[in-house]
């Protein structure tokens, strides 16, 4: 009895302490600031040719690139290379925008999802210094991988296709046999790996008939902005496999 | 047994506590809209009653009046948050400021550089009080757990 009573007095003390937490952690500040995009500027790039956007951002955190690709997928881009410190507060990171995409957004935020924003603090800061069009260079790789049903339900399959590069590879996927036996969805980035240099895309396949057995053919692209000279890495700049074959 | 700690073990105020923190940080994210506004300031409202009860210790006597104060301390703060701009800039600030410390451990951990208090999110919005009923689960929960009455008849 005394066992009980007292752990009901040590339930109390921590609940207590959550409670006070969860009071405290409450109305989290929620705020965003978007760059303006200079004036006259490219915002997009003819698709099909070897021109992109470059954009070079300074913030006071590592901003949100968001570009739109011509079949109306949104990308979030990285940085071609790693940011560079500025000031204590403030970091520089260009970004490209493939041949054909547009550039719809540089942002920094805390917090999401709210349509109540609060004003953002001192100190914080997004600008684009620099917008242009620049040669480009493209690598590209193809694999293919087999779905796999997931969630216990015959209905959904999954093919997890792992990418090797130094970029951050635009996947483009297809179904075999064709969409009219199964719908894929837009594969999804679940990567990078804490080495930055595999990322895994995992594809979902629905197919409303009933068990679907097929594959899933997966291309992927990366791109790189020409500097002095336009000299594209060589086809191991991007290896694809099926997550299984891996290793 | 402490009846004082007992209010924060009843479901109601476990449900509120529950409520509060998966609403301020997966479904407001998740599912934005009026409901998702209004959810943590009904749980809030249900619960911070209780808790400035229990953190009042032997402040406040084992009575009806302790939380009839408690409710009307919580009541009183809320609406001249959600009704006075003044007040709302207030608590923007004050809970700003007792996030700062998480804020700054977070920063630490990250071995990013320390930032200073941040201004929460908060609107003047008077039909927020829409949720204030929600304060008198505080008296349902007092008289439930036997805080303001004997739980048993003695023998």
């Amino acid at each position: 009895m005394r066992e009980v009573s007292r752990a009901r007095a040590w339930a109390g003390r921590g609940v207590a302490l959550i409670a006070a937490l969860a009071c405290i952690a409450t109305s989290k500040p929620r705020w965003h600031i978007e760059a303006a995009f200079p004036r006259q500027a490219p915002t997009v790039t003819p698709a099909g040719g070897r021109l992109g956007l470059a954009v070079t951002v300074e913030a006071s955190r590592l901003p949100e690139v968001r570009c739109s690709t011509p079949d109306h997928r949104f990308q979030v881009l990285r940085p071609l290379a790693p940011a560079t410190t500025t000031a204590p507060s403030a970091v520089r990171a260009r970004y490209l925008c493939a041949p054909g995409w547009q550039l719809e957004s540089v942002r920094i935020d805390e917090g999401s999802g709210e349509p109540r924003s609060s004003t953002p603090p001192p100190g914080e800061f997004v600008r684009i210094t620099r917008l242009e069009a620049v040669e480009t260079w493209t690598v590209s790789a193809e694999t293919s991988a087999p779905i796999r049903p997931w969630d216990r339900s015959p209905e959904y399959g999954i093919a997890t296709v792992v990418a090797t590069s130094p970029l951050q590879p635009y996947f483009q996927a297809s179904v075999e046999p064709g969409p009219a036996a199964a719908m894929f969805g837009v594969p999804s980035l679940m990567g990078p790996s804490t080495d930055g240099a595999h990322y895994e895309f995992l594809v979902p396949v629905t197919a409303p008939g009933g068990p679907y057995r097929g594959t899933i053919r997966v291309r992927a692209t990366i791109y790189g902005a020409c500097e002095a000279s336009c000299n594209p890495p060589g086809p191991d700049a991007l290896t694809l496999a099926p997550a299984d074959d891996a290793g | 047994m402490n009846r004082r700690r007992e209010l924060l073990l009843h479901p109601v105020a476990v449900i509120a506590i529950a409520a509060l923190i998966a609403n301020d940080h997966w479904f407001k994210d998740a599912y934005p809209g009026w409901l998702t506004g209004k959810l943590s300031d009904a749980a809030g409202l249900a619960l911070f009653p209780l808790l400035l009860v229990v953190l009042a210790g032997d402040l406040a006597p084992r009575s009806w009046a302790s939380i009839a104060v408690a409710t009307l301390i919580t009541a009183l703060g809320f609406t001249l948050v959600k009704t006075c701009p003044a007040a709302t800039a207030l608590y923007r600030v004050g809970l700003g400021a007792l996030q700062w410390p998480f804020l700054a451990l977070g920063d630490w951990l990250h071995g990013s550089g320390l930032r200073g208090p941040v201004a929460v999110a908060a609107v003047t919005d008077p039909s927020d009080l829409l949720a204030l009923p929600f304060t008198g689960l505080a008296a349902v929960v007092a008289w439930r757990t036997g805080y303001v009455r004997p739980a048993r008849a003695p023998a």
